[in-house]
């Protein structure tokens, strides 16, 4: 999935969109390590192992990995676990119904590090 | 060619094996027996990985066990030992093929174990072996086994378990697949009792586990607006998912592991 995930982000530089990663690696260490080591560029949540009791995953059922959902501009479910060149389509057509932004591919507010 | 019920097949037994020692010596026995039976088996599906259809399958080693296993259960009948060897017979149905199975072995099992055994609280390190056995025998063999325990049982954690056992077999179907008239029935009694299982036993890991399931269908629908989260990244700054509005966004639960 890396290697999509990141030509994908490449893809959409500048354009209304986020890819999220909610990471469920053994420590924030971890992932640390991982998103240098991967070259991940995009934000992501470090929450703690799969079933962590309180985390993000735990709380929206997650039980497979990778688990992936995507929203629209508003915030809307629009689709659920899909894959590669499908996942890319359907993202492409939901941006380009996006009012574009300047710089997106950044979040529209708050501070992140890469 | 490995078909993935083959695989389904043949990991039951093993999952059920690598439960810890057994107090009696006969059944331990019988147990490592049928294992290098069916052992034997998987190096020989091995074996015809490349051939592009297996020339003849081996009788499947329940054949001949299920039998041996239902001598040892009324032979001790009434102990945990005898509940173990009933459920060997029903993690264990004697064919390769779900749509090619003599289920009498295993619907005696069910039988003894529903009408004599739900109330034992030996039963509790079995549930999940009922569980994983539902997709091969399906709902209608399991729903009574489950629904005498939640009634019969006096251990809580017994009764929320075999809750949400039943629930979750209610929502996946099993085989063979039940008409979508009748997945739409069970699938409301799947939500019915996830949600008699939050209210009754809150703070059993069975309730939390069916509070994921209604948050998901409550929450989490296609056509939804997905609910904000909080969390933090490597360096611990806060994200919200709601920082991201405007943009398309996908959420990816991942793992390097």
């Amino acid at each position: 999935m890396l290697p999509h995930e990141r030509e994908m982000v490449k893809r959409l530089e500048g354009k209304p969109f986020t890819l999220l990663g909610l990471n469920s690696d053994q420590s924030r260490s971890a992932l640390k390590d991982i998103l240098k080591k991967e070259s991940i560029t995009w934000p992501n949540i470090w929450q703690g192992t799969p079933g962590a009791p309180g985390s993000i995953s735990q709380q929206w059922n997650v039980t497979g990995w990778p688990t992936i959902y995507v929203l629209d501009h508003e915030g809307v479910i629009r689709h659920r676990d899909l894959r590669g060149p499908e996942l890319e389509e359907a993202v492409m057509k939901l941006v380009e119904k996006a009012p574009p932004r300047a710089g997106s591919s950044a979040p529209t507010t708050g501070p992140v590090k890469p | 060619m490995i078909r993935k019920w083959m695989v389904w097949a043949l990991l039951i037994p093993i999952i059920v094996a690598g439960t810890p020692a057994r107090a009696d010596d006969e059944l331990d026995q019988l147990a490592k027996d049928f294992n290098a039976a069916m052992q034997k088996c998987y190096e020989q599906f091995q074996g015809e990985r490349s051939a592009s259809q297996p020339t003849s399958m081996p009788t499947h080693p329940s054949v001949e066990f299920a039998p041996k296993f239902r001598v040892y259960a009324e032979k001790h009948a009434g102990t945990p030992d005898a509940i173990r060897a009933m459920i060997f017979i029903i993690g264990n149905p004697p064919s390769w093929n779900p749509a090619v199975t003599d289920f009498g072995q295993i619907d005696w099992a069910l039988k003894t174990l529903t009408e004599q055994c739900a109330a034992s609280p030996a039963l509790g390190e079995h549930l999940q072996t009922i569980q994983y056995a539902f997709y091969q025998i399906g709902i209608v063999r399991i729903a009574p086994f489950f629904e005498r325990v939640i009634k019969d049982n006096p251990e809580k954690e017994i009764r929320a378990t075999a809750m949400h056992n039943l629930g979750f077999a209610l929502d996946q179907g099993g085989f063979p697949p039940p008409s979508e008239d009748a997945m739409k029935v069970n699938r409301k009694r799947a939500e019915a009792l996830y949600r008699q299982l939050v209210a009754e036993y809150p703070d059993t890991a069975a309730a939390g586990r069916a509070k994921g399931f209604l948050f998901e269908k409550e929450n989490l629908q296609i056509g939804m607006r997905a609910p904000d989260f909080t969390g933090q990244d490597a360096d611990g700054n806060d994200i919200k998912l709601s920082q991201f509005r405007g943009n398309v966004v996908v959420i990816d639960f991942w793992g390097y592991w």
